[in-house]
């Protein structure tokens, strides 16, 4: 055998080991490898839940509305400065609808992929992270309020991945997302054309064909948070 | 005839590695990532558990309504109301059990973003970091440079000191977890290797917010 060809077979021998052993070596994270039939049991409970969520955040608003005509009566005739106060707090945590100037954003997956599908390219996709970052820089332009498929979003609004779909509110979303926001347009737009806001998310819309789009509306109504706001391990810390 | 053989079968087991290889590596970074795919099961669970919140939720939100239709009871509800609202949104001191968590050294504005919406969503009833408590009116964070993180437009300096209110025991275990965020921001900053330390605490104290 000519030395060359020796030469040629011991580098592919060293390269052949240092694969495997990188193969080996190499952790991967657990895929999801259900079977079609328990998906499909999960996504029909998912739906349900889905249902009844929003049935339950309807009697929510509902009831919070006649909690605010009562309170509204009590301004009129009795602690008009209480009520005041009661509602300033109520608008700052998103407990009252709000209208006013303001932007839609719409954003949304690649037309060319589905997001069900196996092998689809996760480049193209709208991740939460994208909604984190996005809400993060209509924060920093003075949004009033927020909305994403009209689920008001609050401080404490938490935004996952579970799967193909998302949590918003922890609850369950699927693109398109339509971004509503209440606050001085002109600031929102600069904020948002920032080249350093966004960079992974406009990197994403120029590359990999995911929908980006937005304009500004005269009256933008934005519903009053639905969720819930939990207090039970929080106290006033009082010194005396 | 038949060396060539073995070598283009050698070959081509090479060339199948490679890719094998280079799908693992893409694979592995994608625990790096900032969103996990969790358990398939996992958003039931939650769906189910805030289902179950909204539920308390109506009944508390009826009794109120009882309190508020009752001329007696109607003052006492709104005063109450008042001063829960203001507990929430940061307008006076806080206490409670809850977590926290020391990280010493730098790490950009997407990670607190990114930690941030891990503790609400795991449950943290109030947050404050270095002192600053999060509220609707301060809760964005942005980057100058490479090492210069501002909250609300307030530079935040390392190390920072993060604490939650809320289940000390579920609130350390949801960001603790493996694959989660501190583990993914651990992964993250390695050289030099950020230390982080979660801790529970029997009492966190916060103060109101400035903002």
């Amino acid at each position: 055998m000519s030395k060359l060809l020796q030469f040629i077979l011991i580098i592919t021998g060293v390269c052949v080991g240092l694969l495997l052993t990188a193969q080996i070596r190499t952790f991967l994270p657990a895929s999801s490898s259900f079977p079609f039939d328990q998906l499909k049991t999960k996504n029909e409970l998912v739906k349900s839940y889905t249902d009844q969520q929003a049935v339950l955040k309807s009697q929510i608003i509902a009831l919070r509305d006649e909690i605010a005509k009562i309170q509204e009566d009590i301004q009129k005739n009795y602690h008009p400065e209480d009520v005041d106060r009661l509602n300033q707090l109520k608008k700052e945590l998103g407990l009252t609808k709000i209208t006013g100037e303001g932007i839609e954003i719409v954003l949304d997956d690649s037309p060319k992929v589905e997001r069900e599908a196996l092998d689809v390219n996760d480049d193209s996709l709208v991740h939460a992270a994208d909604l984190r970052d996005l809400l993060n820089v209509l924060r920093e332009a003075g949004a009033e309020a927020i909305a994403i498929n009209n689920q008001r979003i609050v401080v404490s609004t938490p935004i996952s991945c579970v799967g193909n779909s998302i949590l918003v509110n922890n609850f369950h979303m699927l693109p398109p997302f339509n971004i509503s926001v209440i606050g001085d347009p002109k600031l929102v737009f600069s904020k948002l054309s920032d080249e350093n806001a966004l960079v992974d998310l406009n990197k994403r819309v120029e590359k990999n064909g995911v929908v980006m789009k937005m304009k500004p509306k005269g009256e933008i109504v934005i519903p009053l948070y639905s969720g819930t706001y939990q207090a039970r391990y929080l106290e006033v810390f009082d010194v005396f | 005839m038949n060396r060539k053989i073995i070598i283009l079968t050698i070959a081509i087991f090479v060339g199948w590695l490679i890719v094998v290889q280079y799908n693992s590596f893409k694979k592995v970074s994608s625990i790096v990532a900032r969103d996990t795919s969790s358990n398939v099961f996992r958003e039931i669970q939650i769906l189910k558990t805030t289902n179950e919140q909204l539920q308390t939720e109506i009944e508390s939100l009826e009794k109120q309504l009882e309190e508020y239709s009752s001329q007696t009871l109607a003052y006492q509800a709104l005063l109450k109301e008042i001063e829960r609202n203001q507990l929430l949104n940061g307008h006076v001191d806080a206490v409670g059990p809850g977590i926290k968590i020391e990280i010493d050294q730098p790490v950009s504005a997407i990670w607190f973003t990114d930690l941030m919406n891990e503790l609400w969503g795991a449950g943290s009833e109030a947050i404050s970091i270095n002192e600053i408590r999060l509220t609707s009116k301060n809760s964005w964070f942005s980057q100058i440079g490479e090492k210069q993180v501002l909250i609300s437009g307030n530079l935040l300096n390392s190390p920072y000191f993060i604490y939650a209110i809320g289940d000390r025991k579920i609130l350390e275990q949801a960001i603790t977890q493996g694959g989660g965020i501190i583990s993914r921001i651990k992964a993250t900053y390695k050289d030099p290797a950020i230390n982080v330390v979660v801790s529970q605490e029997d009492e966190v104290r916060m103060g109101m917010s400035n903002f």
